[in-house]
């Protein structure tokens, strides 16, 4: 099939060939500076690290499927817990940083692999801190089509009001009036306090990750998915607002709570 | 002239294609190139890293009008966007989806899109390749889930074959169905009405008559409708009474300022978009012209408006011909546009 786009070529109309209409090459840049595109390192000046994700609901082990009871004295039981973990960053005591590319993961409760992150082509060292978002920064919130962990078909996109959902929560409580509860949290945008990005710093104190050619160490977090529903008496109930599908304040409210329960546990090096 | 001749928009081969896109093959130059009309201004869409070819974009064609896209196959993106109406849903005020559901404001008519920094009429879509992920999964549209229509893709070896050749990949992805329909999308560009030719020094393409509403239009439309997309894009509140089922724009941002504004549609083809507003509320020019004049609601009205604008008989007669010049039969007729399947 063979037919040339916009031939129409006349004097009056006199039409510009346009190329890839502008030289915005920003699609694929986050909020900071770009990060500097650098040579291959070698193999012996390389190594890679995973962090764990372990799931808990008020000390218990946390699966989906399982039904708790929140601090409310409510009952939750999950279907679905998704999110976003992005931008991750390692940092040294002497203030240097390694940013991981491309750096957007996606944690789903349903995949245990998933909750296994794998970081390959790390400069070896010594870094005695991390940071990473819960969520995914605004500039690929924005972008388009992506793939990967941000392809719109893993369902942590809104189509009507573009954006990553950061944080994927379902399930069932018999004090919902319908009998579920659905949580999609997200929102980008500083506007109206409706920016749900939520940005963890860890210092990892006495321990340190060292990382080397043919080593594997680990980072474990542990996520206390309890406070999703309360910390520090801020509350949410299941029977007061049981369906949240939009940015806005409230995302922001719950998004911050849970993020509360991302801990920082030991590193195995 | 209005426009120097020579005005050449080439940015040439300024391509970079950026690290973050490594999984994807890098596209090989395409011997095709994607035109633009000189008296257009710069576009928004920038293809990000898939120069456009002729191959994808005759993939979004052929996607746009299969019904394979919808869950029960019965419907396409055509069944709302027919070409005779500029791609609107000619004569209906809100559309029918699957299983007899209605979608609750009015389908646009599709044409420049390259031209549109935001989609829908809230604005809620910020990139072209990521607005048809809404009509194909709304339950109220297409309602399939994009995992859904890839696994469908998928299965053709028609569409696998099709894919391969433009993309080299085996597998078709969100990716490779996304940046097709924005490529189809992006082609269709109306840029040929007697307004277009008017507007690049043709003095005779318009009569006297529609020369006159013309200067009307200038005077009184043409801060909202800006030239030559006849829209600036801007969301604004035009003096329509707001229902408390849509909000518009506050929809999208969250900001009470916004209650009620919807984006400014162009005007290009308008004999053809009936009917009008974001609900479809006016089914005659007459009537939208009637609601600038005596808005239907002054409060909080965009300030272009003001209490309206008033015009004579003989004023709106000129400005309904000048309107009539805003069609642009290639666009209504091109093949390049028409269903590839049927």
């Amino acid at each position: 099939m063979s037919y040339t786009i916009f031939m129409n070529f006349n004097s009056k109309l006199f039409i510009a060939l346009i190329l890839g209409f502008s030289s915005i090459l920003t699609s694929c840049k986050k909020d900071e500076l770009p990060d500097p595109i650098l040579p291959t390192q070698p193999a012996n000046e390389i190594g890679m690290f995973k962090i764990e994700f372990e799931h808990l609901f008020n000390s218990a082990n946390f699966t989906l499927n399982t039904a708790y009871t929140t601090s409310e004295g409510e009952e939750v039981t999950f279907t679905k817990l998704n999110y976003y973990i992005s931008n991750i960053q390692l940092s040294k005591t002497d203030g240097t940083t390694w940013s991981e590319p491309e750096s957007y993961h996606l944690v789903k409760l349903s995949d245990p692999i998933s909750t296994l992150i794998t970081i390959n082509d790390v400069p070896k060292g010594q870094y005695n801190g991390m940071t990473f978002m819960i969520g995914v920064d605004s500039t690929r919130n924005v972008s388009g089509a992506q793939t990967g962990a941000l392809d719109p078909a893993n369902e942590m996109f809104w189509s009507w009001n573009n954006g990553y959902i950061f944080v994927k929560s379902e399930g069932t409580s018999p004090q919902s009036s319908s009998g579920n509860f659905e949580y999609h949290l997200g929102g980008f945008k500083n506007a109206n306090g409706s920016n749900a990005i939520q940005n963890l710093n860890y210092n990892f104190g006495s321990s340190t990750l060292d990382i080397q050619p043919n080593a594997a160490p680990q980072i474990h977090m542990m996520v206390a998915v309890n406070h999703f529903f309360s910390h520090n008496g801020s509350t949410l109930k299941v029977a007061d607002m049981s369906t949240l599908h939009m940015p806005g304040a409230m995302a922001v409210g719950i998004a911050s709570r849970f993020s509360t329960g991302f801990m920082f546990d030991h590193i195995h090096n | 002239m209005l426009l120097p001749k020579t005005s050449l928009l080439c940015l040439g081969l300024i391509f970079v294609f950026s690290s973050c896109q490594k999984d994807e093959p890098i596209p090989s130059l395409p011997q095709e190139v994607m035109v633009v009309p000189v008296h257009f201004p710069k576009a928004v869409y920038d293809f990000g890293n898939f120069p456009p070819d002729n191959k994808k974009v005759a993939i979004g064609r052929r996607l746009f009008y299969d019904e394979l896209l919808s869950l029960d196959s019965t419907i396409s993106c055509a069944s709302c966007h027919n070409q005779s109406s500029a791609f609107s849903d000619g004569g209906r005020q809100v559309s029918s989806g699957i299983n007899g559901a209605f979608g609750f404001r009015n389908a646009p008519a599709l044409f420049n899109l390259a031209w549109k920094p935001l989609f829908m009429w809230d604005g809620g879509i910020v990139n072209l390749e990521l607005q048809p992920i809404a009509p194909l999964t709304d339950a109220h549209e297409m309602s399939i889930s994009l995992n859904q229509a890839l696994g469908r893709l998928n299965s053709s070896t028609q569409y696998r074959s099709l894919f391969k050749e433009a993309f080299l990949q085996e597998t078709i992805s969100t990716q490779m169905l996304l940046v097709s329909f924005a490529q189809f999308l992006s082609s269709m560009v109306s840029y040929q009405s007697p307004y277009d030719d008017f507007y690049q020094g043709k003095e005779a393409a318009l009569n006297a008559a529609q020369q006159r509403g013309l200067k009307i239009f200038r005077n009184n439309c043409h801060s909202c409708h800006s030239e030559p997309l006849l829209s600036d894009f801007s969301f604004r509140r035009n003096g329509l009474t707001i229902t408390s089922l849509d909000s518009g724009r506050q929809r999208i941002t969250l900001n009470i300022d916004d209650r009620g504004k919807f984006m400014v549609p162009s005007l290009r083809n308008i004999s053809r978009t009936a009917p009008y507003m974001h609900d479809g509320r006016f089914e005659t020019i007459d009537e939208v012209l009637e609601n600038y004049m005596h808005p239907q609601n002054i409060n909080q009205i965009d300030e272009a408006i003001g209490d309206g604008i008033l015009l004579s008989v003989q004023e709106q007669s000129d400005l309904k011909e000048f309107l009539e010049s805003l069609d642009d039969k290639q666009f209504l007729n091109d093949p390049k546009f028409s269903d590839p399947i049927n």
